[in-house]
């Protein structure tokens, strides 16, 4: 039976002085990070955190941010990491919803979210040596994180994942990619993001080295792509988007990346022209397609042969997960699914219905098809179309509104709000600013319309799949 | 050539600031975007962000940037955006 920061401890004691994390700004042993992040449970302790008490990361991705992570779970919290360019009135619904009680951060930045909850301020003011006192019984069914994602009831919803969902998806991720102290993983996407979660925890399993990328260099694909070579980075995870832009504006052909053995992506589907152009550029490197919704971690995917297919399928099922196609829905059954949504009832779940429809190849392998829902996937965020509708229904001066979206190349997935006013319609840009005060960035629609009037079904409901087919047509 | 700021740069500057007003900063009234602002460190502008702005630089100021100019040295703040710019021959529309 191991934990999730049980990983740390084993790792720490085989080779203390090894690099556990590399930054732009710094360096950190796993003997460092093991003493931070004790001192930090050991400060949470003191607060007042006890076995299942949720606390919240507000920090800009750092050593600092990592050492939260491990601390908290080392204190026998549940951490809940927070987005530092999510908009106030978002951050508090996510504190209020799974009443936090504690939230590690830095002065500074805390000051601008004005909630009340007790804040365990950066760096600890006084630190004393030693472990924490064991955490008591707490087991592997013990959630060790939740996170949130867009709800289709137009608020965020809270995934509550346990110790052992997490680790055996851990576990298989480590095997699989056969990650060693030598590799030095890349750890791109921000901490609320699941795929962080194999960045994070099957590096420090395999007493490898995290790599944090600095959030800005993904604006500059040019400047990344000498970051990853500079850094000698071994395997690289990301959502396929930073990868096409890469591929298209890295000029990768720079430099050799002799290093870089291993590129995995999933979020969203990567256009095949896209990874055949990046694959001409880094033809050395192995590639990995993986699939799976935060709610069942990782369950399915597929190696990239020799052959690049169009379009990429999702694959097969990890080690100790059933996947199936039950009208079309892929099914999910195994050790990697959360214990549910914060707020409904948390206990080990035995199946999960992704509400993606899939179609099994002969081969065996699953291709994703869409979604039987109004979600989209965009820069690797899945997001309840209805959300932002709900949004949007809240402006005073709008009447009727449906969001659509449709597929984008390049962009990955164009949203657009059609929109009836009841008075005067309101510009796009006051629209944006509107959105951007309520939901994050990634969500607000691409264009804005509107209409005298929705077209309707004969039932008089707003006829969503002729606006989509329009749509889809016009941006094809 | 002069490394202190021009006459152009300042007038480059201002466009640059009123654009980066309508497009990006609905969302933080907090912010007062002078000169120095870090705009990618405020994550003020991301991935897809920076692609309209490149797009706005090239229409308005007539100039054309290799993907090499693309770096947080010459976005960082207006200033160093400006400069680039005016390095490149910007003309002002």
């Amino acid at each position: 039976m191991t934990l999730l920061h049980e990983l740390l401890e084993q790792s720490a004691c085989r080779d203390p002085r090894r690099q556990a994390i590399i930054s732009t700004r710094g360096e950190c042993t796993y003997a460092e990070l093991g003493r931070r992040s004790n001192a930090l449970a050991r400060a949470l302790r003191e607060c007042g955190v006890q076995r299942g008490d949720r606390v919240g990361i507000f920090l800009p991705k750092s050593i600092e941010a990592v050492a939260a992570i491990f601390g908290i779970l080392k204190s026998g919290g549940v951490y809940v990491p927070l987005d530092p360019f999510a908009p106030p009135p978002r951050l508090r619904f996510m504190i209020d919803n799974c009443a936090m009680k504690a939230i590690v951060s830095t002065e500074e930045r805390w000051r601008s979210l004005g909630s009340s909850v007790p804040v365990l301020e950066l760096p600890l003011a006084v630190e004393h040596e030693g472990d924490p006192s064991p955490s008591a019984e707490l087991g592997t069914t013990d959630l060790a994180y939740i996170l949130y994602t867009s709800g289709s009831t137009g608020t965020p919803k809270g995934v509550a994942i346990s110790h052992r969902a997490s680790l055996a998806f851990v576990e298989w991720a480590h095997d699989a990619f056969a990650l060693t102290s030598a590799d030095r993983v890349s750890s791109h996407a921000p901490f609320h993001f699941d795929l962080s979660v194999f960045d994070i925890f099957a590096t420090i399993k395999a007493g490898g080295t995290i790599v944090l990328v600095p959030p800005e260099l993904s604006v500059f694909p040019f400047d990344l792509a000498k970051f990853i070579d500079e850094m000698r980075i071994s395997v690289w995870y990301s959502v396929p988007s930073i990868l096409i832009q890469l591929a298209m504006r890295g000029d990768l052909r720079r430099f050799r990346y002799e290093h870089l053995r291993a590129i995995l992506f999933a979020g969203e589907v990567f256009p095949s022209r896209f990874l055949r152009e990046l694959r001409q550029q880094v033809p050395h490197a192995g590639y990995f397609n993986l699939y799976g919704p935060t709610e069942t971690n990782v369950v399915t995917w597929y190696p990239i042969g020799s052959e690049i297919p169009d379009p990429i399928p999702i694959g097969k099922a990890i080690d100790g997960v059933e996947v199936s196609a039950e009208d079309g829905e892929l099914v999910v059954r195994g050790a990697t699914l959360m214990s549910g949504y914060w707020g409904e009832s948390i206990a080990p779940r035995e199946v999960y219905r992704t509400g993606d429809m899939v179609r099994q190849l002969p081969d065996g392998n699953y291709l994703f098809l869409g979604r039987h829902d109004n979600m989209v996937k965009r820069r690797g965020y899945r997001i309840a179309l209805e959300e932002i509708e709900q949004t949007l229904r809240a402006h005073p001066e709008i009447a009727e509104v449906s969001v659509i979206a449709a597929p984008h190349e390049e962009k990955g997935t164009v949203v657009k709000a059609v929109m009836v006013a009841s008075g005067a319609a309101p510009s796009a840009a006051s629209l944006e600013h509107f959105c951007a005060a309520r939901i994050p960035r990634y969500m607000i629609p691409d264009l804005f319309e509107f209409r005298a009037s929705m077209p309707k079904t004969s039932t008089g409901k707003t006829d969503r799949s002729r606006l989509q087919r329009e749509f889809a047509s016009a941006v094809i | 050539m002069t490394e202190g700021p021009t006459r152009g740069d300042e007038r480059v500057a201002e466009t640059i600031r009123s654009h980066l007003q309508q497009e990006f900063l609905h969302d933080r009234p907090d912010v007062r975007l002078d000169d120095d602002f870090p705009l990618v460190e405020e994550g003020l502008i991301d991935s897809i962000g920076i692609f309209r702005l490149v797009n706005f630089l090239e229409s308005t100021f007539d100039v054309a940037l290799a993907p090499q100019d693309i770096n947080l040295a010459n976005f960082g703040s207006i200033r160093t955006i400006a400069r680039m710019v005016n390095s490149r021959g910007g003309k002002s529309a």
